[in-house]
């Protein structure tokens, strides 16, 4: 009975545990944007795209772990399974920062300065082919054109 | 007695459910700092290039999560670009950031987490590499068991927080530097600078 309590705590820990990481969203609208300049518009821009990069390899790197965790089971115990990570702080980042540059471009334009490129359209298009890439992928088990991240 | 057993078979196995993981870029990133003192002095926007990032460790999976250089790299290049202080051209920029990541003090175990991290920076002129603006920050960060369970992603979180806290640091601090004490022109002296002040920071 004790070890069944065990097991019923161990794998509480677990359900508890294995939503990711605290997510750390940039703030949409900031109370300087008014004040940004064409330099500092057109910088931040293009910062949160390296980031929006950053953020999907990310994304397919944790999809890697989850996989490892879960085959960790065999070698540690289920355990291995609080390393799981459902990607929900990713994925809101990612949300967060498609938004903010939303933002940036409308600024730009309000304020006459150069059009902000890639546009923001273009950029949520390849995510989406990408994923599905991906999604092809994984159910043929063969890459898919796009399957990785620029 | 058979609990205890049982407790401290489940706190093995969640020890030790994980390998280390190296920090990551997007999570060391400061993101747009002090954008309104950015705004408002049209000189500093786009006046450096990041130079040589040297220190750090690359992180061993059966040991401690670290902070990787070209990670830090990364992560400063991408901030000074979000704050509008990077170059779009490297040489176009009057000035040059060097950073030394010197040390990462960071704890084996524990529930809170606590890193400290130690970076050097230093801004120079780049015709004659005249000093501007030295400074070594300090800066603490905590992740806790609310962050995450795990104590190999708790210590991430930790080193990641204080990469950008330490990052944002230098952003304001530099900014601050700058209104206070203009850059010279044409050939006047430069202000004494900061040098080697050390600025200790305790944050979160």
């Amino acid at each position: 009975m004790r070890v069944q309590t065990m097991g019923l705590l161990a794998l509480g820990l677990i359900v508890l545990a294995a939503c990711g990481r605290p997510a750390n969203e940039v703030q949409v609208t900031q109370s300087s944007d008014e004040r940004l300049s064409c330099f500092q518009l057109n910088s931040q821009y293009q910062a949160n795209l390296d980031a929006v990069g950053f953020i999907r390899q990310e994304d397919i790197n944790r999809e890697s772990d989850n996989l490892g965790a879960v085959a960790g089971v065999l070698v540690m115990g289920v355990g291995s399974l609080l390393a799981l990570d459902d990607g929900s702080a990713n994925e809101a980042e990612l949300t967060a920062m498609i938004a903010r540059n939303r933002r940036l471009s409308s600024l730009a334009e309000t304020k006459g300065c150069d059009p902000l490129l890639p546009t923001m359209d273009t950029v949520e298009a390849d995510i989406a082919a990408a994923a599905a890439a991906r999604a092809a992928e994984r159910d043929q088990g063969q890459p898919g054109p796009g399957a990785n991240v620029d | 007695m058979r609990v205890i057993g049982y407790l401290a078979l489940v706190a093995c196995v969640v020890g030790l459910a994980a390998c280390a993981k190296p920090a990551r870029v997007a999570q060391m990133s400061s993101g747009a700092v002090d954008s309104a003192r950015i705004a408002d002095n049209a000189t500093i926007q786009g006046s450096l290039e990041l130079g040589p990032v040297t220190g750090g460790e690359e992180t061993n999976p059966l040991w401690t999560s670290e902070v990787g250089p070209a990670e830090f790299h990364q992560a400063l290049d991408q901030s000074l670009q979000a704050s509008g202080l990077l170059a779009v051209a490297p040489d176009s920029a009057p000035f040059v950031l060097t950073a030394n990541l010197v040390e990462m003090d960071q704890p084996l175990f524990g529930a809170d987490v606590r890193v400290t991290s130690t970076v050097d920076y230093e801004v120079t002129e780049r015709v004659g590499g005249a000093p501007y603006f030295k400074k070594t920050l300090v800066v603490g960060y905590t992740a806790d068991f609310s962050d995450a369970l795990l104590g190999v992603e708790r210590l991430r979180l930790a080193n990641e927080g204080s990469i950008r806290v330490n990052i944002s640091a230098f952003v304001q601090e530099f900014v601050t530097f700058w209104i206070e004490n203009p850059p010279a022109k044409d050939g006047m002296p430069l202000p004494d600078g900061s040098d080697a002040a050390v600025s200790l920071l305790q944050l979160n």
